[in-house]
């Protein structure tokens, strides 16, 4: 059940960051539904500074492959974060994403990797409750490993 | 700001997404946002410029206002922004001197064997995030106690006050001729030579002081800026020097820079003799957080009595 939930947030987390960096009138807090902790913290910022420029994203993310390396269902003490948590790595495909300025410019830098894989931390912050919608993405690492194949 | 190795999450404001402001050598990147190709997380490696707790180099000067909560640039080991006041409080929590960013604490706490607890079990301390506006970063950091709340602490003014009194600034040692003993006498006339005598950095400056208080650390100059001298007969002689002490070798020249004639002897004055007070009019200038400020120091007074009489009754 947790690896569905998380595989299921991976492709909701990459579709609202998405729809905020899209439009500027989409409110931040839809993030908070796929996002929380620091990751929240670092998305809302960036989508907020994009916006306060100007930037605009355009086409979407699309979720290549994911792989759950862990699982961890210790709910032991929340409050002190012991709580469920899902590894996971995400293959990600940017090649039909850009970011153009006020101009309709793309900002994007030439380097930017179109594909590549990030290891997410997924939590439960609210596994009593909310045992299978109470799922977030709190943190996330690059992975250096070669991209992954297309689908 | 950055001590241990800390997951630091980053927004880079730069139209290029190349870099974040803020960079350093030791500085890589932990999770790269995929659309934009800017770096989302940072990773900071120990021993970079401005470790917590360790206090920051003076900052440029600002205006001067003396709040209690600023911004250091020099404490990242950057320039820009320049150093300045910040507002206490914003949206993004409570602004730390210490770590040069706003703190509020992480909610809900990152789950354990998450790198930001820094090998910390949870329920030992807690997770912090730590927002600096200025370069669009924010950095989840543990601590066993709430950072300090700079809106809490003393203004630069007041450590500033405390560097003064670290300083032990005195009036000045009155130095006069005719001498302030039961000897001597002067006489109505002839100069009065005024001086501060045994100068030294505690009576006529420049004493400098440097004090570190609630996260804010600021250096002190006191220079005198004048010495007010009360005659006894309603003068006041205003001296902008320590004066100069008067030797024999002098005879009947007034003083260069700081003397009085009396027109009238001291008789029928309390004990027939003129009180003479030197009063030290200080500035003290200081600077740190960013801000630069001046103190304004008065009332440190001495006194002395001299007696003066009329020639001619010392001729009889």
């Amino acid at each position: 059940m947790a690896e569905q939930a998380a595989t299921q947030l991976a492709t909701d987390y990459f579709a609202a960051v998405d729809h905020v960096r899209q439009d500027v009138k989409e409110p931040l807090k839809q993030l908070m539904k796929v996002a929380i902790g620091g990751q929240l913290a670092a998305q809302e910022l960036l989508t907020r500074n994009q916006h306060k420029v100007g930037n605009r994203q355009v086409g979407d993310t699309r979720v290549v492959d994911i792989v759950i390396q862990s699982v961890n269902l210790d709910n032991s003490d929340p409050t002190a974060g012991r709580v469920p948590t899902v590894q996971m790595d995400v293959c990600w495909d940017v090649s039909d994403v850009d970011v153009v300025n006020s101009q309709g410019k793309s900002i994007v830098s030439p380097d930017r990797a179109d594909r590549g894989w990030t290891r997410f931390t997924v939590a439960n912050h609210r596994w009593k409750a909310q045992p299978e919608d109470g799922w977030r993405i709190s943190n996330g690492q690059d992975l250096k490993k070669a991209p992954c194949s297309a689908a | 700001m950055f001590g241990r190795v800390t997951v630091v999450v980053a927004v880079s404001m730069v139209l290029t997404f190349a870099v974040p402001v803020s960079t350093h050598a030791d500085t890589e990147c932990s999770q790269t946002d995929p659309s934009t190709g800017a770096c989302l997380i940072w990773v900071h490696v120990p021993g970079t410029p401005g470790t917590p707790g360790e206090p920051g180099e003076e900052g440029p000067e600002d205006s001067g206002s003396g709040e209690p909560c600023y911004w250091d640039p020099t404490k990242q080991g950057i320039s820009q922004p320049p150093a300045g006041p910040v507002p206490c409080n914003a949206e993004s929590g409570y602004w730390s001197n210490t770590m040069n960013c706003y703190i509020r604490l992480m909610d809900p706490q990152p789950e354990a064997g998450d790198a930001a607890w820094q090998g910390h079990e949870p329920g030992d301390g807690s997770v912090y995030l730590c927002y600096q506006p200025q370069t669009g970063i924010i950095v989840p950091l543990w601590s066993a106690d709430p950072p300090d709340q700079a809106g809490e602490g003393p203004t630069p003014r007041v450590v500033a006050e405390q560097a003064i009194a670290s300083m032990d600034l005195k009036a000045v040692r009155i130095g006069i001729a005719p001498k302030p003993d039961e000897d001597s006498i002067g006489i109505v006339g002839m100069p009065v030579w005024m001086w501060a005598r045994q100068p030294d950095a505690e009576t006529v400056g420049p004493a400098t002081a440097t004090v570190s208080a609630g996260g804010i650390t600021v250096t002190a100059t006191a220079s005198l800026l004048k010495v007010t001298w009360s005659m006894g007969d309603g003068a006041k002689v205003v001296c902008t020097t320590a004066g100069t002490p008067y030797k024999a070798e002098f005879g009947m020249q007034s003083s260069p820079d700081c003397g009085h004639t009396y027109q009238t002897s001291s008789a029928g004055q309390e004990d027939d003799r003129f009180t003479v007070t030197a009063t030290s009019s200080w500035v003290v200038s200081w600077s740190g957080a960013g801000q630069t400020g001046t103190i304004r120091l008065n009332g440190l007074t001495r006194s002395a009595q001299v007696a003066v009489g009329e020639a001619q009754v010392l001729v009889q």
